[in-house]
């Protein structure tokens, strides 16, 4: 019995524990059960639901759920837009493309339209109206929207990131560019001369959006590609890219640090917020954040187009579309959004601070909204021109897609940039991985 | 002699806590990191000219502003906490008679079947998250903190399960075969003497489930849209990284103020990680 006895006070000394952790469990379902229960409006009224990707630019979003607030109240239907970062989009796509349930309206962030193109709605109606108005869509637009297989669009182009020069004006003045470097040339050479006093150039090489897209418009502007215009031809054994190969294995060495083999997306952007970095390749979001917290270095950095080759000048557009997903239950809804979106491109440009780059011919001619009213960014207004995407100068296919999610040219310069691998031996190994891709496709 | 007195007293006081020194780096270095940075200027925060582990400029609330009054967090961190507790219920109720099964009664097949299951704890998130979207959908809960509530049990009780097969094994049988002469059913038994003796088990299994729960970001990526419904660490996550800026300061405090509910459950149940095991079956 003095056992039981023990035992009895033993709990009692533990029910003050228990009685607390039950108590506040117990509340926690309580509270949040009628809250998370109640299903959403939407379930019974006419709605749109977005998914796009939460832009650098706060205020953008900002206008952006405002706008879609307006279109509401003018037509009745209800607008949501669910903000996630870009990175995570196409693991939310291929969720809800299994399920066939979910959003009405998908942001394709950097390729996508051919990659989902069996979940997406053929929009060339949408699309046809949208460029009758606004002189039809540049090059770019239809490399990225359409679809090979009945070449209609299947995403309505929203806008592209441009890939320019952000300089230090105050260091490259001191190396005899004033107007920063124009050719990639230039750049090799005030690059080495910049790092030798402490300020290197950063281009990164690892795996991360900005490495694929800056590398390949120095590969682009020495004439080189992966694929020929068919999107079929494999052309990454050619001399135009081992002569890149070349320049960029030498601007790694003289004018990079070796931390540039383990970056992502933001580390360029902070090498010039830390006022080391002398001149990187990004879209402006790496000189707007710098303006907002510290105005003093802000000021000293410009804007340029992003450097020629030898052969041309070209550079890497990270594309936005939407396309209206199969399972839409609101499919005209969804498109008239995405047409009430185009007649507001200026408004979007404007929110964006002249990040979101026009797909109109168009918007496409000066002035800007913001671009063409500062000097610095002036040279933004020809980005239309010299911009292109993944599977450049042939389509935008999945097997070009599945070449750039690998990072199959990044590893490639990455090794012979290392020394891991000599040039041909480069060559080779990337053609290989390039060849079996495409193998996949045919 | 004074001073060889005074370098004894330094070495028997404060001698074992020397092999500590690196872990303690190791470990709460994370956590200084991410209070500085909480509080420090962007641009101090990217000066490479100073000491980057203290402050140069003034600290600043502005990023625990940005995080509390221009995002959702307060209600992204009562999702999660709704979220762990009712996930940890779960696990409990289910775990606790499933691993009193496999522990204690002898049926064909109990073997391979608690291998099975805790290698079913092996596969990844990432191939799962497709087909449960599918169920996810099929119950209708897409888009809703339930889903995460359905969801999140088939990652933590395999887990749990085994470990609180570990801890029934640990009770000595006579104890329950006594409880069964005393005229116990195996329910009794097992409600009656097990579960109190195995308490700590339980409140590790229970502390393991919620922090699983608390961390996961992959389900809450995919089965949350609507910024109203997301987790702590999806919401500070794709609210606080806009395409290419990472605003470091908001989400450190974002990780900092979320770190809080985890000490708290932590410093509740120190003591019975304390606790030998097996002490109450002894006494």
């Amino acid at each position: 019995m003095p056992e039981l006895t023990t035992k009895e006070v033993n709990r009692m000394t533990k029910i003050s524990r228990r009685k607390f952790l039950g108590t506040a469990a117990g509340a926690t379902a309580v509270s949040a059960f009628p809250h998370v229960w109640i299903r959403p409006a939407w379930a019974q009224t006419k709605e749109v639901r977005i998914l796009a990707w939460t832009h650098f630019v706060p205020a953008y979003d900002k206008w952006y759920d405002s706008f879609a607030e307006q279109w509401s109240t003018k037509t009745g239907i209800k607008v949501t837009i669910d903000h996630i970062p870009h990175l995570q989009i196409p693991a939310k796509i291929a969720a809800e493309v299994a399920t066939q349930s979910g959003h009405d309206i998908v942001q394709l962030v950097g390729t996508g339209t051919e990659k989902w193109s069996n979940a997406l709605l053929d929009v060339q109606d949408a699309a046809d109206r949208i460029g009758k108005k606004y002189g039809g869509f540049t090059p770019l637009a239809d490399n990225y929207c359409k679809v090979a297989a009945d070449g209609h669009y299947h995403s309505i182009p929203d806008f592209f990131i441009d890939f320019p020069g952000l300089y230090r004006k105050d260091l490259w003045t001191e190396v005899g560019y004033p107007n920063g470097p124009d050719t990639w040339e230039d750049l090799h050479k005030g690059g080495m001369k910049l790092k030798a006093k402490g300020f290197p150039i950063g281009i990164g090489l690892a795996h991360h959006d900005d490495s694929r897209a800056s590398w390949r418009a120095i590969m682009w502007s020495y004439g080189g590609s992966e694929v020929a215009k068919d999107g079929k031809t494999i052309t990454y054994n050619s001399k135009e890219v081992r002569e890149a190969l070349k320049f960029n294995k030498a601007l790694y060495k003289d004018c990079m640090t070796p931390e540039v083999l383990a970056w992502d997306d933001a580390s360029n952007n902070r090498l010039l917020a830390s006022g080391r970095g002398s001149w990187i390749h990004n879209p402006i979001s790496a000189y707007r954040t710098i303006e907002g917290s510290n105005k003093e270095l802000a000021d000293k950095i410009y804007v340029s187009l992003s450097p020629k080759g030898p052969v041309t000048r070209r550079s890497f557009a990270n594309c936005r579309a939407y396309g209206v997903t199969k399972f839409s239950k609101n499919a005209d809804g969804a498109k008239a959004f995405l047409e009430a979106l185009a007649d507001s491109y200026r408004d979007a440009a404007k929110a964006s601070t002249g990040y979101n780059m026009p797909f109109l011919k168009n918007y496409a001619k000066p002035p800007f909204p913001i671009i063409s009213e500062d000097p610095k960014l002036k040279p933004l207004e020809q980005d239309a021109e010299y911009h292109f995407t993944t599977g450049y100068p042939g389509p935008l296919t999945p097997a070009a897609d599945e070449v750039y999610q690998q990072f199959v040219m990044v590893d490639a310069l990455a090794q012979f940039a290392t020394d891991k691998m000599d040039l041909e031996q480069t060559v080779k190994w990337a053609e290989e991985k390039i060849k079996a891709i495409y193998a996949k496709f045919v | 002699m004074d001073a060889r007195m005074a370098w004894r007293r330094i070495k028997r006081d404060y001698g074992p806590y020397l092999p500590l020194s690196p872990y303690l780096f190791v470990v709460l270095f994370p956590f200084y990191w991410m209070v500085i940075t909480a509080f420090k200027r962007d641009r101090d925060l990217y000066n490479l000219e100073t000491a980057p582990f203290w402050f140069k400029e003034p600290p600043t609330l502005d990023h625990v502003r940005l995080l509390l009054e221009g995002t959702l967090f307060l209600k992204w961190l009562q999702n999660s906490l709704m979220i762990g507790v009712l996930v940890v219920i779960i696990t409990l109720l289910l775990a606790l008679p499933a691993a009193y099964a496999l522990a204690r009664m002898r049926f064909p097949g109990a073997q391979p079947l608690s291998t099975a299951m805790f290698l079913s704890y092996l596969i990844p998130s990432t191939l799962l998250f497709i087909p449960l979207s599918q169920v996810v959908r099929g119950l209708g809960f897409i888009d809703s903190v339930w889903a995460l509530v359905i969801v999140y049990p088939s990652f933590t009780l395999p887990f749990c399960t085994w470990l609180l097969m570990g801890f029934v094994r640990t009770v000595p049988k006579e104890i329950e075969e006594s409880a069964q002469i005393d005229g116990c059913t195996r329910f009794q038994a097992f409600r009656m003497i097990i579960i109190p003796v195995i308490v700590p088990g339980i409140i590790t299994a229970g502390i393991f489930a919620f922090t699983l729960t608390y961390q996961e970001f992959i389900y809450a990526l995919t089965f949350i849209s609507a910024s109203a419904n997301k987790t702590i660490s999806y919401g500070v996550t794709s609210d606080l990284v806009r395409g290419d800026v990472y605003y470091w300061g908001s989400l450190m405090s974002g990780a900092l103020i979320g770190a809080v509910p985890v000490a708290i459950v932590y410093a509740f149940s120190l003591d019975h990680f304390i606790h030998g095991l097996t002490a109450g079956a002894l006494k």
